[in-house]
């Protein structure tokens, strides 16, 4: 699959696939409860330096990951407080008008703490996503996590098809306007075009599915209860002081801001 | 002992109504080459599954008979128990990855087996070692090339040690290189005689030397014929054109002659045989250079490319790249396996935008037409016919681009009709586009892009995959396209079909255009073809050989050629 | 000869069903950028009418292989291809909900035996409902939204729900005529003998 990973000797390169998973996720969940912007900016600054030093990531290809996500960031934070609704900041003070477009300074607050929140989030998926190989990942959960190893695998297998499909998709779109489709305006039209998009779609893909799992029980996948391992995972020394120092590390940042009253209350899915 | 016992096996798919196998028996030995052949559809990659264990375990129905592999019968031993007996090696060399790396490919079944990780290092240094891919341990299965990839899934074969090998048309979508490569490791693997091989193949001629026998099936999956190579070629080769079966090219040359009477001293298979065989026959015609046709046609441009260069991301596709593509011209694109070829034809098209003033159109700016007024021009058929279909029947299929020109109801009828009976697909009228076989497929995708009569077409790799008789009959009807005075422009591997049909190729490397002219012209420079990493087909190599001693088989490249020496 | 047994995983039936999450996942990519997009509008609506497309692959899969643990695997998988984009990891936590509740009622409606369209309605009518519901509940103390709008929201959610699982539903059938499913449970109640 087009994935973020480069292969790369690094500290966070070398670490277990889990274990900078065992990091990220409870990173993103806080990014999902948390309502006020310092905890997102600390640990969009935390993971930064967590990425250009143990992840040897250059500045380059740093700020040519995020320039997406600061440019999504920045759209929100600029049409936001537009948008926002006008009862949940019509209480505080309105810093401009113009007609009928009104900036109240709560709508500015909400935009910046909506905006660095899901910078948080992207950002705290990135040490795993640009720096785990996917084979070795699959092999992590299948050794360590149990995952079912045939559900591991046939997955592994299936990654491949991604860029295929993406490809495919815009083969199958040009062959189409060569063909000279029109696309019908109302539903039938856009059920129509879906129908004709996803069914060379789904065809060849499923097609190709069936070749790779005969080629797969031709080399005896799925035969027996266990197979071996060429590679082992395992976590190591490093891993564990990875792990728990960031947990350390981002409880000390919690208790830090509560300690300065910066911390505020907790919501569940509120950008969903 | 034989190794491959095959009884009155009768084999059936799941809801169709005519049997796959019939009452088949075949008893191959220890250490044999077999080659099989057989038209489309006739059961050659059923028989292969049938070797594992596949069938029936993961498909079909095996209805009668039994398969008994080194004594092990495919019924009753699993899949994984054959895999160490059996391995078969797949067209298409995507589909049998199961990981991402070639180290990881190559322990993957001894990891199913369950091997501790020390035999592992030891398999996978041998296989790799076996296969001279050594040096591709560490990368990535998907920066390989296409004959890199069946060298690798070979050697995972060969890590887990069958001592049957099966290839089912292994270099279908291999350029002639690639082709080359897997032919090498056939011999070195046959060489070592450790192995019994069966061989679904089609490109024959270099080839023939390896095998020790043809099985040939029937129509109905049977076998027609099983014997010495020679033999077969000799006593069966009237049937096997005429089931459309693929044959080397010196033996259908042979056939020809025969037809008009001349005696060889010997029936060739191999193009050291042909050489012999031919001699006295190419002694006695008259030695009178063959006048090459000049290629005859109007200078009046259709397209003209001046300067087109074109890159994906950091990856140069296409460096300056000029040619002027005249009307009623039968152009073909020829290179190795990412030269640009495609990348080319889709900026042709204008699927991938031209920048400004590098593609005129009848001596217009290309880009100032929309997408929609190029495709009444050209028309374009992309390499698998079902990206383009966009209906659920046939006949709507073609009917489509009849009504996107707001023809009337009764046109479209006619027209679409006139159309299903030249492409020989009236009976299929109601089937479902995807239902169809590969070359009727085929067939459909070009119909249904004549439908709206374009001046140029453009065919990206039209006999890819096809058997003989689909391949021709698709080639006869362009033919007649091109004799009509529409433009033709192939891409294709095929370098018979270039030096039988094409007034003009196109020969890319890189991205560049090395050769631009006639095809006889291309096949006497030798440097260029190996630079281009194209070869040429067996019968042109059979007039290169003869040609030291008879210089006027010089310009003698096809079978009509031969067929035209006059005596 | 002895037919596997039905509830049982070929490595077959995992390809499929992860190829048919997969290439659900490459069609919904821009429905994920759409829907970060219309995220900053805080346009419920057109939101939940988004939401509901990923419910696609669900009812797809349920459709075409018939047992247990297929919408599931679908649904997570459709997710990944989507990873690359706004969500991040959170797409695949949105992939798993889908699959769980969607897998549930695939059981309770249609006990992988019952697929006519109108089943298929209720299995997405219910799907849609019970995921709007759990997604709301978690978020009800921060909406500022009149009750009016977020009944009017889950009357959306499950029309949108029920039009999906009807729309895959007919796409299946609609590459089932192309006879790559034969092999599937679906192919083996549809196709004719040929
Ligand atoms: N999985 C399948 N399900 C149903 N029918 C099948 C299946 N595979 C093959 N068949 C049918 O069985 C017959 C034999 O097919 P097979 O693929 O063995 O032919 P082949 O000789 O290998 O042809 P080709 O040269 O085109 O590869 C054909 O009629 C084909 O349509
Ligand atoms: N969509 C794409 N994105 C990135 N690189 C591409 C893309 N399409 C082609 N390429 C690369 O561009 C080069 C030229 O590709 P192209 O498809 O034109 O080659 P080709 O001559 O048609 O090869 P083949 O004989 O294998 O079809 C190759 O190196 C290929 O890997
Ligand atoms: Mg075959
Ligand atoms: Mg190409």
């Amino acid at each position: 699959m087009q994935t973020l990973y480069q292969p790369y000797d690094s500290p966070l390169h070398r670490l277990n696939p889990l274990s900078k998973l065992l990091v990220s996720i409870p990173q993103m969940t806080l990014m999902l409860l948390v309502s006020e912007p310092w905890t997102p900016l600390a640990f969009v600054v935390l993971t930064s330096l967590n990425l250009l030093i143990l992840g040897r990531v250059s500045l380059r290809r740093f700020l040519r990951l995020l320039w997406p996500l600061l440019v999504l960031v920045f759209l929100f934070t600029a049409l936001y407080p537009f948008l926002v609704r006008q009862t949940l900041v019509q209480h505080t003070p309105l810093l401009f008008e113009w007609g009928i477009i009104k900036l109240y300074q709560g709508g500015l607050y909400l935009a910046l703490v909506t905006g660095l929140r899901i910078m948080g989030l992207l950002i705290s998926s990135l040490p795993f996503s640009i720096t785990s190989d996917s084979a070795d990942f699959v092999r992590a959960l299948v050794q360590q996590a149990h995952l079912p190893y045939r559900i591991g695998y046939s997955t592994l297998a299936a990654f491949r098809f991604v860029p295929m499909l993406q490809s495919e998709m815009s083969v199958v779109q040009a062959a189409h306007r060569v063909r000279g489709v029109d696309s019908q305006p109302g539903w039938r039209g856009s059920l129509e075009r879906l129908r004709r998009s996803a069914v060379p779609l789904l065809t060849t893909a499923i097609r190709q599915a069936e070749r790779t799992a005969l080629a797969m029980d031709a080399r005896a996948f799925g035969a027996h209860k266990h197979r071996s391992y060429f590679r082992r995972m395992r976590f190591k020394t490093w891993d564990w002081i990875y792990i728990l120092g960031s947990w350390i590390l981002s409880g000390l940042i919690l208790l830090a801001l509560r300690y300065f009253g910066l911390l505020g209350s907790l919501h569940v899915l509120q950008i969903l | 002992m034989s190794i491959i016992e095959i009884r009155a096996l009768t084999v059936k798919y799941a809801r169709r109504k005519l049997a796959a196998l019939n009452q088949l028996s075949l008893h191959v030995q220890k250490g044999e080459t077999v080659l099989l052949l057989g038209p489309s559809g006739s059961g050659k990659s059923t028989l292969a599954l049938t070797l594992n264990g596949l069938l029936p375990q993961a498909v079909g129905e095996l209805r009668e008979g039994s398969v008994h592999i080194a004594g092990l019968d495919t019924q009753e031993h699993s899949v994984a128990d054959l895999a160490q007996t059996v391995g078969i090696l797949f067209q298409d060399p995507d589909a049998q990855f199961a990981t991402l790396k070639v180290e990881d490919e190559i322990v993957f079944g001894l990891e199913n087996l369950g091997h501790d990780p020390h035999t592992m290092e030891a398999r996978i240094q041998q296989a790799l070692a076996d296969v001279g891919a050594a040096a591709l341990r560490e990368r990535p299965v998907s920066a390989l090339s296409g004959g890199e990839k069946q060298r690798v899934a070979l050697a995972s074969l060969l890590a887990m040690q069958p001592e049957v090998l099966i290839f089912d048309e292994p270099t279908a979508n291999l350029d002639s290189m690639g082709t080359q490569q897997v032919f090498a490791l056939l011999a070195e693997l046959k060489s070592r005689g450790e192995h019994t091989l069966v061989l679904i193949e089609h490109k024959l001629d270099e080839l023939m030397h390896l095998i020790d026998r043809v099985v040939v099936l029937n129509p109905q999956g049977g076998i027609l014929a099983d014997g010495a190579p020679r033999h077969i070629f000799d006593d069966f080769g009237p049937a096997l054109q005429e089931m459309g079966v693929w044959m080397p090219q010196v033996a259908m040359l042979a056939h020809e002659l025969r037809r008009q009477g001349v005696e060889l001293p010997l029936f060739p298979i191999t193009l050291g045989d042909a050489v012999r065989a031919f001699r006295p026959w190419v002694a006695s015609v008259h030695p009178e250079t063959v006048e090459t046709a000049a290629p005859t046609t109007q200078s009046t441009p259709a397209m003209q490319v001046k300067d087109l260069s074109f890159s994906y991301g950091d990856l140069s596709a296409l460096q300056s790249v000029s040619i002027q593509i005249n009307k009623g011209d039968f152009l073909a694109i020829v290179g190795a396996n990412g030269a640009g070829k495609t990348t080319l034809a889709k900026h042709l098209m204008g699927i991938l935008r031209p920048p400004l003033g590098a593609i005129a159109l009848e001596g217009g700016e290309f880009t100032d037409i929309p997408t929609k007024a190029v495709a009444r021009k050209i028309g374009y058929v992309f390499q698998n016919p079902e990206h383009q279909f966009v209906t659920e029947t046939v006949w709507d299929e073609v009917a489509y681009g009849l009504r996107v020109m707001q023809e009337d109801d009764d046109t479209v009828t006619r027209k679409t009709q006139e159309l299903l009976e030249t492409f020989g697909l009236a009976r299929y009228a109601k089937a479902n586009p995807f239902t169809l076989s590969y070359g009727e497929k085929r067939r459909l995708s070009v119909a249904s892009m004549l439908a709206l009569g374009q001046d140029i077409l453009i065919l990206d790799e039209p006999t890819f995959g096809q058997d003989e008789r689909n391949a021709t009959a698709l080639l006869e009807i362009l033919r007649g396209l091109n004799q009509q005075g529409k433009t033709v422009i192939v891409v294709t591997h095929d370098m018979r079909l270039v030096l039988e049909n094409a007034n003009r190729v196109v020969a890319m490397s890189a991205g560049k255009v090395l050769f631009d002219g006639a095809p006889a012209e291309l096949a006497g420079k030798p440097e260029l073809l190996s630079e281009a990493r194209l070869t040429l087909p067996p019968l042109a190599r059979l007039s290169a050989l003869l040609a030291t001693e008879y210089p006027h088989l010089r310009n003698v490249l096809t079978l009509d050629n031969y067929l035209g020496l006059k005596h | 000869m002895a037919k596997k047994e039905k509830k049982s995983w070929s490595t077959r039936d995992l390809l499929v069903t992860i190829v048919i999450g997969l290439a659900f996942g490459v069609l919904l990519i821009p429905v994920t950028w759409a829907y970060a997009g219309l995220l900053s509008l805080g346009g419920i609506f057109t939101r939940t009418i988004l939401g509901g497309l990923y419910f696609l692959p669900a009812a797809f899969a349920a459709y075409v292989m018939r047992k247990p643990g297929a919408t599931l695997l679908a649904s997570v998988l459709s997710a990944l291809p989507s990873m690359l984009g706004p969500y991040g990891l959170i797409v695949l936590m949105i992939g798993g909900l889908i699959g769980l509740v969607a897998e549930l009622f695939g059981w309770l409606l249609t006990r992988y035996r019952n697929f006519s369209t109108l089943r298929m309605l209720w299995f997405g009518v219910a799907s849609g409902i019970t995921v709007y519901l759990l997604i709301l509940g978690s978020m009800l103390r921060t909406t500022a939204f009149e009750p009016s709008i977020l009944i009017a929201a889950l009357l959306v959610s499950a029309i949108v729900f029920g039009l999906c699982s009807v729309i895959a539903k007919y796409l299946a059938n609609s590459v089932a005529k192309t006879g790559v499913l034969a092999n599937t449970a679906l192919g083996e109640t549809t196709a004719d003998e040929i």
